[in-house]
């Protein structure tokens, strides 16, 4: 019975209803492009780990720079061990058309960072070779780099011989998950340590493991409390928190894409709940004429809030595939720097279809009342 | 004598409009014994669609009684007249009011969803009452692609197709031309006197009114004749 009075709804204005649905959909799929987003938002993204701690600049994440003689402070405290570091080589990018960060790495790199993985033969040859390099697998794919190849690669990095060029020699390929994270090259932080004029003696990163991962916050204080003088100041914590600490500097960006979101379903409510206050409206002699057949006041209000649900929903789920189909195509847009870390999983979905039906009570329930409250004596005598 | 369908006693209509008290129905009384065809005329305003309403299970009276096959309709609350007007009254208007969207056959079908009746048992339905109006190859059709008269033809096989004791008819002529309201007339005379169903008809045309058993004037909420 239900179906019978949805479908004569929403088929009575055809191009009313197509267009309500189609703004329905574009909100939900803009709703699911940007949640699918949240894990980069959130440090939520693929592999983070709490118990990995990392020291960067306080006061510029990005570029600043650390001194070593901080690893050595770092090496002299109580709990820390497995320490590593990490610099980086800006590729040239006038002179190349992909750029693909260089890190040079120390020593006890994967010992810390354990989601890297190469073989053994490949770190074994890699770090036999002072000009070797691992190469991350979607990076290798991208340049078409083998094993054994010899890479030139120019930099804003001068060399000692004044040359901006940087040459290594291809010792093995290196996998993560996610794959976002392949997309690199992995050189000697010695060699580029002894090679280069500029930031000598310095690093970007420093990462350690803890003897007792519930000590993190102590630790931390302690090493932050050190350098705070300092005019090498840092920041120390696990990776969620550390990139959490440089979206915030960004901005908030979570914050401004729930904006957008509750924007966007705000306006789609409005719009909805005016198109079936309109509907009924039209509709009040049809209505009257059901209840005069037998039609209790409730059916009548059931009807018309299934009547909003079916637009809505109907919208919503074709919103949500448009995503579900378009996220792959973003993934490969991205030469797989978004793998694995845009999700759009089953409780996103679930998530979008209880704010569907939460949206289409709201915007059906004062016209599915009207409806409720018709008199028919009143409605016929309308005409 | 025939046996009494509808029994009114002292019915009484008021509105309230502004501070003022509008009497439209004023202590009336009405017997119509079953398989009865009464056309009930009088000028605007005298109260006959009011009376329509009442008797149909539209609205409720003011004061009095209003009793169908026994049944106290002026008791029952919103839920309770919702089902009796489902089962016992079929209703034709002057406009047909048929639901634009719908074929034929699913406008004729819409009183029939309320029932347990299965999809084959009420198709079933639709196509004798189809039959009875002589529409049975229209069903696919919708209200736009019919005629005034094929749509009042399809309001009355949906007014019948429950089966009700009473159909209730206000002004079934009243947007038809002279010929075609002549066959929705004499359609409604075969369904009382074929069908033996109950009919009360409200209508200006004394012509239409002649089509009935019998007619009754209704002039400032009282009946007259």
């Amino acid at each position: 019975m239900y179906w019978v009075l949805v479908k004569a709804g929403v088929v009575r204005k055809k191009m009313r209803s197509l267009l309500t649905i189609l703004s329905v959909v574009i909100a939900f799929f803009l709703y699911g492009l940007l949640h699918s987003a949240d894990p980069l938002f959130s440090g939520a993204a693929g592999e983070i780990n709490a118990e990995r701690m990392i020291i960067m600049p306080k006061h510029d994440m990005m570029f600043g720079r650390l001194p070593q003689s901080h690893i050595n402070y770092l090496e002299s405290l109580e709990g820390v061990a497995n320490i590593a570091w990490m610099d980086m080589l800006s590729m040239d990018i006038n002179s190349i058309t992909e750029n693909i960060p260089i890190f040079a790495i120390s020593k006890n790199y994967f010992k810390v960072m354990d989601r890297f993985e190469a073989s053994p033969e490949a770190k074994k040859a890699f770090f036999s070779n002072r000009r070797g390099a691992l190469v991350g697998k979607t990076a290798a794919d991208l340049k078409g780099w083998k094993v054994g190849d010899l890479v030139s690669i120019p930099t804003f990095s001068k060399k000692s011989d004044g040359s901006n060029v940087w040459e290594f020699v291809i010792e093995g390929i290196y996998t993560t998950s996610p794959s976002a994270d392949e997309l690199g090259l992995m050189v000697r932080n010695e060699y580029v340590e002894e090679a280069r004029i500029a930031n000598k003696g310095t690093v970007s990163m420093i990462f350690f493991n803890l003897d007792d991962p519930l000590k993190a916050d102590v630790i931390s204080n302690i090493i932050d409390d050190n350098f705070k003088n300092s005019a090498h100041a840092t920041f120390t914590g696990n990776e969620i928190t550390l990139s959490q600490k440089m979206l915030s500097d960004i901005g908030n960006i979570k914050l401004i894409i729930t904006a957008i979101i509750s924007a966007v379903f705000f306006t789609l409510l409005l719009v909805t709940a005016n198109t079936m206050s309109q509907s009924v409206r039209e509709r009040t002699s049809d209505l009257a004429i059901l209840k005069s057949l037998g039609y209790r006041d409730m059916q009548i209000f059931i009807s018309i809030l299934l009547e909003s649900n079916f637009i809505i929903l109907f919208g919503a789920l074709f919103g949500l595939i448009l995503t579900l189909i378009t996220i792959p195509f973003i993934d490969q847009a991205s030469g797989g720097l978004t793998g694995g870390i845009i999700v759009f999983d089953i409780y996103q979905v679930i998530k979008g279809i209880l704010i569907g039906v939460l949206m289409a009570s709201l915007a059906g329930i004062l016209p599915a009342y009207q409806a409720y409250k018709l008199k028919v004596v009143d409605a016929l005598a309308k005409g | 004598m025939s046996e009494i369908l509808v029994d009114v006693k002292n019915l009484s209509k008021e509105y309230k409009r502004g501070g003022e008290t509008l009497i439209v129905l004023d202590d009336l009384n009405l017997e119509i014994p079953k398989q009865d065809f009464l056309a009930l005329m009088g000028p605007s305003g005298s109260g006959k669609s009011t009376l329509l309403n009442l008797i149909g299970g539209l609205d409720t009276p003011s004061s009095g009684s209003v009793s169908i096959n026994g049944e106290r309709i002026d008791q029952m609350n919103s839920k309770q007249l919702s089902n009796w007007r489902a089962g016992n009254v079929g209703f034709i208007f002057q406009f047909y009011n048929l639901l634009p969207v719908l074929t034929a056959q699913k406008n004729i079908e819409l009183p029939l969803l309320l029932t347990n009746l299965s999809s084959s048992e009420r198709k079933k339905h639709v196509e004798t009452a189809l039959n009875i109006v002589g529409l049975s190859d229209r069903s696919g059709h919708k209200p736009s692609e019919l005629s005034g008269g094929q749509q009042q033809r399809v309001a009355i096989a949906r007014a019948l197709v429950s089966d009700p004791d009473i159909l209730v008819c206000d002004e079934p002529t009243g947007d038809l031309d002279r010929n075609t309201a002549t066959d929705i007339l004499n359609l409604l005379k075969s369904l009382n006197e074929d069908h033996g169903k109950t009919i009360l008809m409200v209508t200006h045309d004394p012509a239409a009114a002649d089509s009935a058993k019998r007619s009754l004037h209704l002039d400032k909420g009282k009946l007259t004749t």
